[in-house]
């Protein structure tokens, strides 16, 4: 928002001032205490997959309850916690995709198409390294070549998706002019505008 | 080294200096002494003495190959899923008889097993 004219301060607030744009809760509490204890998980187990081989399975184990709770929430949390207010068609989404190319995207209040395929995505690829990586830890698959390969392949392909959902989110607060990394830790975003879908 | 006078003795002849040392008696000062001569070679000791054998140092070249080890293990009633090299050790991926997994590290060019299994990796 353009700060207001040096010539206006004397003139009545309600009359020149710009005013604070309203903020709306999005976000709830499990939402973001999940969201950000997931990054944690994810760059503990990250970074002691060739050393300390005990926080690795407590952060494997902590995101696989982290993700369990998620889908619960999906189902039984807040509006817009819900896989069914976010979760969109393929066709919605290659939509949303090339009017993102070209500039013409519309804003959403909650996750916007895009976000929604990568929270799917996300999840499964989660899930995916958890299990393998539990799989690793059974008497059954110890020591088998391919449950380390799948292992490896899912971490590597979920290190991927973090970077595009980093740069997404990047990408996404720099278009509509706000800070989608504060709105993850205050739960509040700038109120809908006439054009933005709430 | 010191001389083991007692403690009130010493006050006697250096009146000036503070005895900052506990008020013991001879055995006790000569007793504390050698407790603190066998921490602290201990502590100098400790790490080797922890470890037990370690992984070679050697070029690979130098290795006993896998196989050996391999035959070795299966002759001792495991089934061996995997064996990798992990800097100067093989770390050994296996099950036991009853089917509980057995993980093992040992010096690749000695064959001597570690105390560690993890010993290649940190």
């Amino acid at each position: 928002m353009p700060k207001p004219a040096k010539t206006d301060r004397n003139v009545s607030a309600a009359a020149d001032a710009q005013p604070s744009p309203e903020m709306v809760r999005v976000w709830d509490r499990v939402v973001r205490s999940f969201h950000w204890a997931l990054v944690l998980s994810f760059v503990t187990a990250w970074l002691t997959s060739h050393s300390s081989e005990d926080i690795h399975h407590w952060a494997g184990f902590a995101a696989a309850g982290l993700v369990a709770m998620r889908l619960l929430w999906g189902v039984l949390g807040t509006p817009y916690a819900r896989f069914s207010q976010f979760v969109r068609d393929p066709a919605t989404v290659l939509r949303y995709l090339l009017a993102l190319l070209s500039g013409r995207e519309a804003r959403y209040i909650g996750h916007n198409p895009a976000g929604g395929a990568m929270v799917v995505v996300l999840i499964a690829a989660m899930g995916s390294t958890a299990l393998t990586g539990w799989l690793m830890t059974t008497d059954a698959y110890f020591g088998v070549s391919w449950v380390e390969a799948a292992h490896s392949l899912a971490a590597h392909g979920l290190l991927v998706l973090v970077l595009f959902h980093i740069g997404g989110v990047a990408l996404a607060s720099f278009r509509h002019r706000e800070n989608l990394v504060r709105a993850m830790i205050t739960g509040r975003k700038r109120a809908a505008e006439p054009a933005d879908i709430a | 080294m010191t001389s083991y006078r007692r403690q009130t003795e010493l006050i006697e002849i250096h009146p000036s200096r503070r005895i900052t040392a506990p008020n013991l008696p001879n055995g006790a000062f000569m007793y504390r002494t050698l407790v603190l001569a066998a921490l602290a070679g201990m502590v100098a000791a400790g790490p080797a003495l922890a470890a037990g054998a370690s992984c070679s140092t050697a070029p690979k070249s130098q290795f006993k190959p896998k196989a050996t080890l391999e035959a070795q293990l299966t002759g001792e009633g495991l089934t061996v899923r995997q064996i990798k090299v992990e800097k100067g050790c093989y770390e050994v991926y296996a099950v036991d008889k009853a089917g509980k997994k057995v993980n093992l590290a040992y010096n690749a060019e000695t064959l001597e097993k570690l105390d560690n299994a993890e010993a290649g990796e940190n």
